[in-house]
């Protein structure tokens, strides 16, 4: 039974890795169909994140006097990294249940799917980051230092994750559809409980080890580190991420390539 | 090439939608699948495909298989024509070069010169099939599977897809075609196989299944 578990696996990935025009073509796709115009698109996809910048600021920074120093850019450095996780798990989930007529029709690598809606809001989460170092000079006269070294291992942690659970999700999404609805509540708490509107300061010491159980936590501060305070981000705490990254990624991925086989079935 | 399953079974919920299918396909074959709704043809058609596992017994496939994608299935529709060539070949197992080589004669069997750059939900069911079709078929497989399409397009079209399949049949392919049209069966199939509730009712001789099938209803 191990020994036929670990084969599934494998013989997932490998499929996945022969098909990667597809998803290649599949990425272009998503970020064409739903952003004609590709910067259009993109200022789409970061006007919703930005609003929210704009009501934590007013909320938290002006209205209850709490803010951290560059509020807007504090909060921007968590909120915009965390649209594109939570965008690409809501899209995961309905990646493959959405895609029932295609999947009865041609046997490809459903894994595609699911892999292809990270992969294109990971290209918004890059212009992101691109926008936030430019928007710290230009705006808060922060310079870019060499540390922003450091960005591209942040964002292999975050997509790392986010792929874990997008396939597990996309797995989960298949049999139970209100797990949209479900989703919307958990990633709003989610979010609260990172430290996204707050620094870490702000938790009591006794939590603070959980509280860092949270790949998100070393995330955002990781980001924030680089970006706002031309520091390297702890990596102690990052790599911790790192890891549970790759275990959910491992496990989510082999939760899904179990259901494939049934996939065209169950749809 | 031989295409050579045994003892097929395929269980969707509990239900069995084939049960002890067997049979060989040979180089040069048009199969012809008949049976009501329901029979399991598609079922048949999408174990050939890939897209379901035999949950028991083997299936042997030598050779590229491409199913006709059931009006444009893999389109999307807010992608133009061109994109969507490029997305179904790739889907299809093309390379983006031999999708580069073939995108002009795409084109032109599908006569949609004119609208390839137009989003194909501009597009007429009757274009897409085309367009569909001419995909598939530029895919050359060793083994194309139509289920009941060819009955779109106009006359001219289904004219030319009669003679892109008899094309095919002289490049020693094979074609399995799930059909409500016994006309077509007797004129072009050289083996009919009859699906009755998941099993074989009958295989052979297209004009003696095709009758045995008629004399039931």
């Amino acid at each position: 039974m191990g020994a036929a578990k670990r084969l599934v696996i494998v013989e997932s990935a490998k499929q996945l890795f022969r098909r990667f025009d597809l998803v290649m073509y599949l990425v272009i796709s998503h970020l064409k169909v739903n952003y004609q115009n590709l910067v259009l698109g993109y200022i789409w996809w970061v006007l919703n994140p930005l609003l929210w910048v704009l009501v934590y600021w007013l909320l938290v920074s002006v209205i209850f006097n709490r803010g951290q120093p560059n509020y807007p850019l504090f909060l921007a450095c968590a909120i915009l990294p965390w649209r594109a996780f939570a965008t690409s798990i809501s899209q995961a989930i309905t990646s493959v249940s959405g895609q029932e007529r295609l999947i009865k029709q041609v046997a490809f690598p459903k894994s595609v799917l699911p892999l292809s809606v990270v992969l294109s809001n990971s290209v918004n989460l890059l212009f992101s980051i691109l926008v936030l170092i430019i928007v710290a000079l230009a705006v808060y006269r922060i310079p870019p230092t060499v540390n922003l070294v450091f960005l591209p291992v942040i964002v292999l942690v975050q997509i790392t994750f986010t792929l874990g659970v997008a396939f597990f999700l996309a797995a989960v999404g298949i049999y139970f559809v209100d797990i949209q609805n479900m989703m919307q509540f958990i990633l709003r708490v989610w979010l609260y409980l990172s430290p996204s509107l707050y620094g870490i300061e702000r938790i009591p010491a006794r939590f603070r080890s959980v509280f860092m159980l949270n790949p998100f936590a070393p995330i955002f501060m990781s980001y924030r580190d680089v970006i706002m305070y031309g520091q390297a981000p702890a990596l102690g705490p990052l790599s911790i991420a790192f890891l549970i990254a790759v275990g959910v990624l491992v496990l989510g991925f082999w939760l899904f390539s179990r259901q494939e086989q049934k996939m065209a079935k169950v749809l | 090439m031989i295409l050579n399953p045994f003892s097929q079974d395929n269980r969707c919920r509990e239900f069995w939608a084939l049960k002890n299918v067997s049979f060989i396909i040979d180089e040069g074959d048009i199969v012809g699948v008949i049976g009501r709704n329901g029979a399991g043809k598609s079922t048949l058609l999408r174990v050939l495909a890939g897209v379901f596992p035999p949950d028991t017994g083997i299936v042997e496939i030598k050779g590229k298989v491409s199913p006709l994608l059931a009006l444009g299935a893999g389109f999307r529709p807010d992608l133009t024509g061109r994109d969507n060539i490029y997305l179904n070949g790739i889907l299809l197992g093309l390379k983006k070069q031999e999708i580069d080589a073939k995108y002009s004669s795409i084109v032109e069997f599908a006569e949609l010169e004119d609208f390839i750059d137009a989003k194909v939900r501009s597009y007429s069911s009757g274009m897409i099939a085309r367009l569909g079709f001419a995909i598939a078929v530029s895919m050359e497989p060793d083994i194309l599977l139509i289920d009941e399409i060819l009955g779109v397009g106009d006359e001219k079209f289904r004219e030319k897809s009669r003679q892109r399949m008899e094309e095919f049949m002289k490049k020693a392919k094979a074609i399995v075609i799930a059909t409500h049209n016994m006309g077509f069966v007797r004129e072009f199939c050289n083996k009919a196989i009859w699906l009755d509730k998941g099993q074989v009712r009958a295989m052979g001789n297209p004009e003696e299944v095709v009758r045995e099938y008629l004399n039931m209803h």
